[in-house]
């Protein structure tokens, strides 16, 4: 066993055996059938229509500074209070909102895509190139992930797209390493053996034979990796090395609760309160999916 | 060769690896360090000719792969340059701030799996009763927590309105209640979810039904004989959290003004200390190797399969 198996443990948590993907009407199905996905659903729903809606939710603009109406209570027409510069903690929470949930999502797609191409060229043509992606892949995933993003932003400097960045690079190796194993469990099946014998190319095989075998698991570790990527996306803005104030985002708001922690604790309570829901509706829905998608569960939630 | 010595020999690449993205991090990074540390300290435009000085002083005026071999060989030796921010070797530093870090992390470790596995264990004997479900909803939200918006809330809670513990700083025994119980959450909750998980599986066993055949008490069959079988998975969720122990420790550290090496490199991190940079991701790639070895060893000393066949059979979920 080497280093890079235990680390892949991780991914093996969520590795589910390729076959046919449940029709999308099951998956929906099986879905509104999980009490606690739909909870799930219904966190991530709000919380993302609550930012794309943000104007219509919120009275105030969330950059307009006030100084005479500093550290105000929760009240009506300012239902989570205002902060140091008089701002309307609420309207920064749904504006933040569209930074917080956005980048989560740019940075989880980014990361699946990049993963699954890496991981599909290494399993499809091994050899040469599959022993150097794996020995890239194995040097990343020694690295606990945050540490890796944290030392990719060293390098990089501080910044929302360079954290993303060192999001997306210090995340990509397991993806890219599941996605490899799934295609060398696949590539010598009948079917592909089938579709090699007439004569589909290889880019073909690959995308429209192979891909949606293995699709499965990729869905449910990006769902399920959803919630850590915001959590270290705002961790980052927390330490002053994502986004900065004055910009609306979640962590970079706790940030600066953070300095009148015992003047104004609504500061910081109410961003920490969005992060925690957000991250819990995605672990919850990733959850549901898992569960309907992998069938060593299916039938008795464990 | 001996199980050991080949897991063992297999660090020597992970090792090398880390120390190739340890250097290229520092000297692939836009800037000219040499430049900013000179205006850092003397708060003025450095003159041209300082600027060279400062960069043959800090080599870093040699090309990349020999920067890289001259930078490996005095590392081995245990010279990993001079800090720009502190003037102080980075070793120093390292071995004054590495065993507060440690103390932190070491007892998170083990108030997590004091907590995860007992709790995961019943949790799995009593499936959909009602400890069982306060449990998980508990172990739910730990795992979806940020722990720096938790960290401060206690601080709010237990430091600013109950006056019970210190604010931050480390002193006596009660300062460490704060940054370990933070530290300690997200781990319990996710190994709690593992043993839970886990225990089921083997809860179902052909191995358990003898067990309970025989005479063993539940609680008997499951320490003896479900424990033990679930050692390997558990072992390796607990290295992961190991991992994410040592990454969280930086946040802590920095809400806690803990003087452990999370708060140094983060400090480097802002100032551009590369051999400080350099340092940590060296000391924080090593330590993680280091705990996979100890990991995958141990895992040769429970399941003597795995020493034999030296390929994991962990069937991890």
């Amino acid at each position: 066993m080497t280093t890079a198996d235990v680390v892949s443990a991780e991914a093996a948590i969520v590795t589910i055996p390729a076959g046919q993907p449940p029709h999308r009407t099951r998956l929906l199905a099986g879905l509104l059938r999980d009490r606690t996905a739909i909870f799930g659903l219904v966190l991530v729903a709000i919380l993302t229509l609550a930012a794309i809606f943000a104007p219509l939710l919120a009275s105030h603009d969330p950059n307009a500074v006030d100084v005479a109406r500093k550290f105000l209570p929760p009240s009506r027409e300012f239902p989570l209070g205002t902060d140091h510069l008089g701002r309307d903690v609420f309207a920064r929470i749904v504006y933040g909102a569209r930074l917080s949930i956005g980048s989560t999502l740019a940075a989880s797609v980014a990361i699946s895509f990049i993963g699954v191409l890496v991981g599909l060229i290494a399993g499809w043509f091994g050899g040469i190139t599959d022993t150097l992606i794996s020995r890239v892949i194995d040097i990343l995933l020694a690295f606990p992930t945050f540490l890796l993003a944290l030392a990719v932003t060293a390098m990089l400097g501080p910044g929302l797209r360079n954290v993303l960045v060192a999001i997306i690079l210090a995340w990509w190796a397991s993806y890219a390493r599941i996605v490899r194993s799934a295609v060398l469990a696949e590539k010598d099946k009948p079917y592909i053996e089938a579709a090699r014998a007439c004569g589909s190319p290889s880019m073909r095989i690959l995308l429209r034979h192979l891909l949606p075998n293995i699709v499965a698991p990729i869905v449910v570790l990006t769902t399920l990796d959803l919630g850590a990527v915001l959590l270290s996306l705002s961790g980052f803005s927390f330490l002053g090395l994502g986004v900065k104030p004055p910009t609306a985002e979640w962590g970079s708001m706790l940030s600066e609760g953070r300095t009148y922690l015992s003047r104004a604790p609504n500061m910081m309570f109410y961003p920490g309160v969005a992060i925690f829901l957000m991250v819990l509706g995605f672990n919850l829905l990733g959850d549901g999916l898992r569960d309907i998608l992998d069938p060593r569960t299916r039938g008795g939630r464990r | 060769m001996p199980y050991v010595l080949r897991r063992a020999l297999l660090v020597i690449p992970t090792l090398l690896g880390i120390s190739f993205l340890a250097f290229a991090l520092a000297n692939l990074a836009p800037g000219d360090p040499a430049e900013q540390v000179l205006r850092r300290t003397s708060d003025r435009q450095p003159t041209k000719a300082e600027v060279a000085e400062k960069r043959n002083e800090l080599k870093l005026d040699r090309p990349l792969v020999g920067q890289y071999v001259a930078w490996v060989g005095r590392a081995v030796r245990g010279d990993l340059g001079v800090s720009y921010a502190t003037r102080r070797p980075v070793v120093t530093e390292l071995r004054h701030r590495v065993p507060y870090t440690l103390q932190l992390t070491l007892l998170a470790a083990l108030l997590a799996l004091a907590i995860a596995v007992p709790a995961g264990i019943v949790c799995a004997l009593h499936r959909n009763k009602l400890f069982d479900q306060f449990a998980r909803l508990l172990s739910l939200a730990g795992a979806s927590m940020p722990s720096f918006w938790l960290a401060l809330s206690l601080i709010v809670l237990f430091a600013v309105r109950l006056s019970m513990v210190p604010v931050a700083g480390r002193g006596g025994w009660n300062s460490y209640i704060l940054p370990v119980v933070t530290l300690a959450v997200t781990p319990a909750a996710v190994l709690a979810r593992f043993t839970r998980s886990t225990m089921l599986e083997i809860l179902d066993d052909d191995y358990m039904r003898t067990a309970r055949a025989k005479g063993l008490t539940e609680w008997g069959t499951v320490v003896s004989h479900g424990l033990r079988n679930a050692l390997v998975p558990l072992l390796t969720a607990f290295s992961i959290s190991l991992g994410h122990l040592l990454a969280g420790a930086v946040i802590v550290e920095t809400i806690f003004v803990w003087p452990g090496v999370g708060k140094l490199a983060l400090d480097a991190i802002t100032e551009r200390d590369y051999p400080m940079i350099q340092g940590f991701v060296l000391y924080a790639g090593a330590t993680f190797a280091g705990i996979n070895l100890l990991v995958d060893l141990a895992y040769g000393a429970i399941d003597p399969r795995i020493k034999r066949a030296g390929a994991p059979t962990v069937a991890t979920r």
